[in-house]
């Protein structure tokens, strides 16, 4: 039981950082995100596995497109894990490190130095990007979740969201070092956890007028575009 | 024929002995290269400069076309890890910089020497990361397979210090050469006594070998003198083998591969000199 609870609360690391993952789509040009440092932020969002098959059907797919389904946030833990654009690259995400970061509810594989060891378990997550002229993460819950009332509509605001992906988290006390952070960016190669990982990028798409949320299957549209080939 | 192995792992090989001769001074390098292919998709490898090639700076000894950008370096400190991150060509020199690479450790420890913040960016640039033969590093590659060619020239000796106080050091073989690591001219254990620890990386974890001498396992008649040391037990290294006897579980021979790394744990209060020797009968 106690060995449960710790893993059930640890903070597993993962990697939001790295170059070439983020573009913008206007339905006419798309391309890697520029503009000054940032100009667009990134989250990554989360749930324990055991949460993730507790969901009923309509609920996995809804929490998939939060920008149709705003209400499924509350399904989503926020893991903590923050980014912003860089202007040394396009498409570039940077901070908060290229290392790894700890991720909140996302469990360690304990003393083991391989993934899965000790009872470790996959979290299921999404990645969000948007610019930030729609302000914080705190912000953009608060946007979501007030069905759209975003700062700025249409070109020159942009949201996005990654398919739903699952894999494992480094971090632990694993040795020789602990299990390295995982990129959320990384197929199933990279923790040998069969079908894990397949995000391979995010879009973000012009936050549209209002009429035309109900045809937001925008965000169904980057799922996609994005998902991996296996 | 064992020379014919040196340096052949799948990949090409060219080499030709080059000496020079110079006020009485004698030496006498082979010269060549090797490659290793760095698997992409954000898998970490774990891998070794296999040849010395000047200051033994990244940009050397990764050759121009290797690296495309985004990846991460993870060299050890002897305690942990600097971390780089490599921002593609001409990024941070084009600003004045050092290198382009920087500081990629969260939280930020910036432990770097002599990196510089650049407040502009909120990046701290670094020197450029080197890696000398018997070193090792981890990369972090987002993008796709990358082959680096090694360049440079094999010391004919070499001489590793292992710490000791059961201090984990990241190593490889300076020699180049596929081959048991117990055997020469690897010879990893030559001044091994027992209870050293070997952890080679898997791709997503580690093998994890304990060394309990010379003849103890080959003795009883098992493969190698190594057992599987993991804890928990994951008893997950391929072709190891039960001794009920001893409760333990005897490995194959340790195989040491060309541009590959690994990490050892010495107990003992002194250092290990692992030394190599290569001469023509190897």
């Amino acid at each position: 039981m106690i060995a449960g609870a710790t893993l059930a609360y640890s903070q597993g690391t993962i990697i939001l950082a790295t170059g070439n993952v983020a573009f913008t789509n206007n339905g006419v040009a798309s391309g890697p995100v520029k503009g000054a440092n940032s100009a667009y932020y990134f989250e990554v969002l989360d749930m324990n596995q055991s949460a993730w098959t507790a969901l009923s059907t309509a609920n996995q797919a809804a929490v998939y497109n939060l920008l149709a389904n705003p209400s499924a946030l509350a399904l989503w833990t926020d893991t903590g894990v923050s980014g912003r654009n860089s202007s040394l690259a396009a498409g570039t995400i940077a901070g908060p490190s290229t290392s790894g970061s700890s991720a909140i509810n996302w469990p360690t594989p304990g003393t083991s130095a391989n993934y899965g060891g000790g009872g470790q378990t996959p979290d299921y997550y999404t990645i969000l990007g948007w610019s930030a002229n729609e302000g914080t993460w705190a912000t953009l819950q608060n946007e979501l979740n007030a069905s759209q009332s975003w700062n700025v509509m249409g070109d020159g605001s942009w949201f996005g969201q990654t398919p739903v992906a699952f894999n494992y988290a480094g971090g632990g006390s694993g040795l020789p070092t602990p299990a390295a952070a995982v990129s959320v960016w990384a197929g199933s190669a990279a923790t040998q956890l069969p079908g894990s990982g397949g995000v391979s990028g995010v879009i973000l798409l012009p936050i549209p007028e209002p009429s035309t949320m109900v045809l937001a299957g925008l965000g169904g549209l980057s799922l996609l575009l994005f998902r991996r080939r296996h | 024929m064992r020379t014919k192995t040196l340096l052949i792992a799948g990949a090409a090989l060219a080499l030709s002995l080059a000496t020079s001769q110079a006020q009485n001074i004698y030496s006498a390098n082979i010269v060549g290269y090797t490659t290793t292919v760095i698997p992409g998709g954000s898998v970490y490898s774990l891998i070794a400069n296999t040849l010395n090639d000047d200051t033994n700076g990244v940009t050397e000894i990764f050759n121009n076309t290797f690296l495309k950008g985004s990846e991460s370096l993870f060299i050890w400190n002897g305690s942990g890890y600097y971390v780089y991150y490599y921002w593609g060509a001409g990024v941070g020199t084009g600003l004045g910089y050092l290198s382009d690479w920087t500081d990629g450790s969260y939280p930020p420890t910036h432990n770097i020497p002599n990196e510089v913040y650049d407040s502009s960016d909120d990046v701290y640039w670094t020197p450029i990361p080197t890696s000398k033969p018997g070193q090792a590093m981890f990369i972090l590659n987002p993008n796709g397979p990358e082959t680096n060619i090694w360049q440079g020239s094999i010391s004919l000796s070499n001489n590793v210090v292992i710490p000791g106080s059961s201090a984990y050091s990241m190593i490889s073989s300076p020699i180049p050469y596929i081959g048991d690591v117990a055997q020469a001219p690897v010879s990893l254990t030559a001044n091994f006594t027992s209870s050293e620890l070997l952890f080679v990386w898997n791709g997503s974890g580690y093998y994890a070998y304990y060394y309990w001498g010379a003849g103890v396992g080959t003795g009883l008649g098992y493969p190698s003198d190594w057992a599987d040391a993991s804890y928990p037990p994951t008893h997950n290294i391929p072709g190891e083998v039960y001794d009920s006897s001893d409760d333990i579980w005897w490995t194959l021979p340790v195989t040491n591969n060309i541009g590959q790394g690994f990490f050892m744990l010495n107990p003992h209060g002194s250092a290990i000199n692992w030394t190599q020797v290569f001469n023509n009968n190897n």
